[in-house]
């Protein structure tokens, strides 16, 4: 079949033509590769619009060494002309001061210089492949610290639960040397020379310690194991004070040591946990006065405010270190400020008086001046019945 | 490409999402170590088999992608699990999940070995006729069908 061009359609022009110079330029132009025109001594004559656009500015009178990051300073164009043909990874500084490598071949002609710079796709690959092992590798790590995390969460149930049976196991026997010191102490100390009776003293003084370690730790296993409750009841703050200072007081005067109250004239009722405030005040009452150097005095302030109520206990001992405040609500931790009589200390105390106020949304903190003695407050949240 | 590493990290997160809850029970003391072979760099099969094995009470660790050989064996020695499983994603990875299986073989001649995943898409099970204790699990279905008799057996 004869095909002709239809009438009016453009025959193909298959004469072979040479492309022209405009056409080159249209295309180094265009090219997304870096192309410069260098002068013999290395200025840039001439940047196509790619290399402009990557390095963000005019190049024309730069020198060509100047837009490299600066630790090709061995760059030297007089050595690459020996080497024609040769490709060489050299670092442009990008306008955002990051390197970026690009692969440069030059070309030398009589007066002028051609530099070429393709792109490093060898380098982004590599970087691309960094990040996604880098992605793979945080989620493996994250997946490691969940299940460690489990772990120890499984290892602190097992450590509050078996505090808690040893304590509660504990607590009985315990009871039952108090008891039988204090009968003895009362009964048979007649019948006693000074030496039976200091023993007598010491299994008693240390059995006391016992029983408040034990209680503390049972407090603490049960807040650790989230048993924590408290028994919200209307309650008077001026009567729980009362009934904790009675506790207090035998041992403020066996030390010599007054308390001082200061308490407002009227409170409002409030909702809380009546017997777990007192053990607070007689626990922080009962730390002022261990505290507190003999013959002086530990002041009680209970006030009320819009908010609720503020309560203070200040002793007049040596102060706590501004470095060790904050081991105060710290487990076992124990600051070097020794207690005036040597008692011991659980190291629990302070935990369990803050959560127990945290637990009544209070809050409770600590001031202290060393040499001049600490102060601690709470304040407790209105709470209509 | 772009695209699979997109939904790979986007799978990924998603499997983080659940570990607060994944790592709460412990209902066997097996213990399970998972990993890709040397090569393999596809490794999310891998980790939810680990975490499959993890909801079903067993105590499993995963190695991640292009686990060396040696390591993998130093670590099996260290952990001394009740089974080793390993990932094959690629097809052509497979030499290497031979020479995976051969060298567990060596060093721990009883040890339970499970292997899987999209590499085995052709059917090139047979290769791993010659090795014994060496099992082939098809699918999620399998793995926990298995798991859990294997849990109970023990």
């Amino acid at each position: 079949m004869n095909w002709r061009p239809r009438h009016g359609a453009t025959q193909m022009n298959t004469e072979k033509k040479s492309f022209q110079p405009d056409v080159y330029e249209k295309f180094v132009e265009k090219s997304a590769n870096l192309v410069f025109v260098l002068s013999e001594n290395g200025k840039i004559l001439k940047a196509n619009a790619f290399a402009n656009a990557q390095l963000g500015q005019d190049l024309q009178g730069r020198s060509f060494k100047s837009i490299l990051v600066n630790f090709h300073n061995q760059f030297d164009l007089a050595t690459i002309k020996e080497s024609p043909g040769k490709s060489y990874p050299l670092n442009i500084k990008k306008p955002d001061g990051l390197p970026q490598t690009y692969h440069f071949m030059f070309e030398f002609t009589d007066r002028q210089i051609i530099a070429f710079g393709q792109f490093d796709h060898g380098e982004l690959d590599e970087v691309q492949k960094q990040i996604i092992y880098l992605n793979e590798e945080l989620s493996n790590l994250a997946r490691e610290l969940h299940k460690k995390n489990a772990q120890l969460h499984r290892l602190n149930q097992e450590k509050n639960q078996f505090l808690g049976m040893a304590a509660h196991d504990l607590r009985k026997p315990i009871g039952l040397v108090i008891t039988y010191a204090e009968f003895l102490m009362d009964e048979a100390a007649p019948l006693l020379d000074d030496e039976q009776v200091g023993f007598l003293e010491t299994i008693h003084r240390s059995s006391l310690f016992m029983k408040r370690l034990v209680d503390d730790f049972l407090d603490v296993s049960a807040i650790e194991a989230g048993k924590f409750e408290l028994d919200l009841q209307p309650a008077d703050m001026r009567h729980i004070l009362d009934q904790s200072l009675q506790l207090n007081e035998i041992q403020a005067a066996k030390k010599g040591i007054a308390l001082e109250v200061k308490k407002a004239t009227h409170f409002p009722r409030m909702c809380m946990d009546g017997s777990k405030i007192e053990q607070v005040i007689t626990n922080l009452v009962s730390n002022a006065i261990e505290h507190t150097h003999p013959k002086t005095a530990v002041t009680i302030h209970l006030q009320t405010t819009e908010d609720g109520i503020t309560f203070s206990v200040k002793d007049q001992g040596p102060g706590i270190p501004p470095e060790e405040m904050n081991k105060l609500f710290k487990p076992f931790e124990k600051t070097s400020t020794q207690k005036i009589g040597g008692e011991k200390s659980t190291g629990l105390g302070m935990i369990i008086t803050r959560k127990i106020i945290e637990a009544h949304f209070g809050n409770i903190w600590v001031e202290s001046l060393l040499g001049e003695g600490t102060t601690v407050y709470f304040t407790l949240p209105l709470k209509k019945e | 490409m772009a695209r699979e590493h997109l939904a790979t990290a986007i799978t990924e997160s998603l499997l983080n999402l659940v570990y607060p809850f994944l790592f709460k029970k412990r209902l066997t003391s097996k213990k399970a170590i998972i990993s890709c072979i040397a090569n393999e760099y596809h490794q999310i099969g891998g980790r939810m088999v680990a975490d499959i094995l993890e909801m079903n009470g067993w105590d499993s660790y995963f190695l991640g992608a292009n686990t060396p050989i040696d390591e993998m064996v130093e670590f099996i020695h260290e952990i001394e699990p009740d089974m080793v499983g390993l990932s094959l994603g690629i097809e052509f990875n497979l030499p290497h999940l031979i020479q995976a299986v051969k060298s567990i073989r060596e060093n721990f001649p009883e040890l339970d070995i499970i292997v899987g995943g999209q590499g085995f898409r052709g059917d090139q099970t047979a290769l791993l006729k010659e090795f014994k204790k060496v099992y082939y699990i098809s699918s999620i279905d399998e793995l926990e069908a298995e798991t859990w008799s294997h849990a109970n057996e023990y």
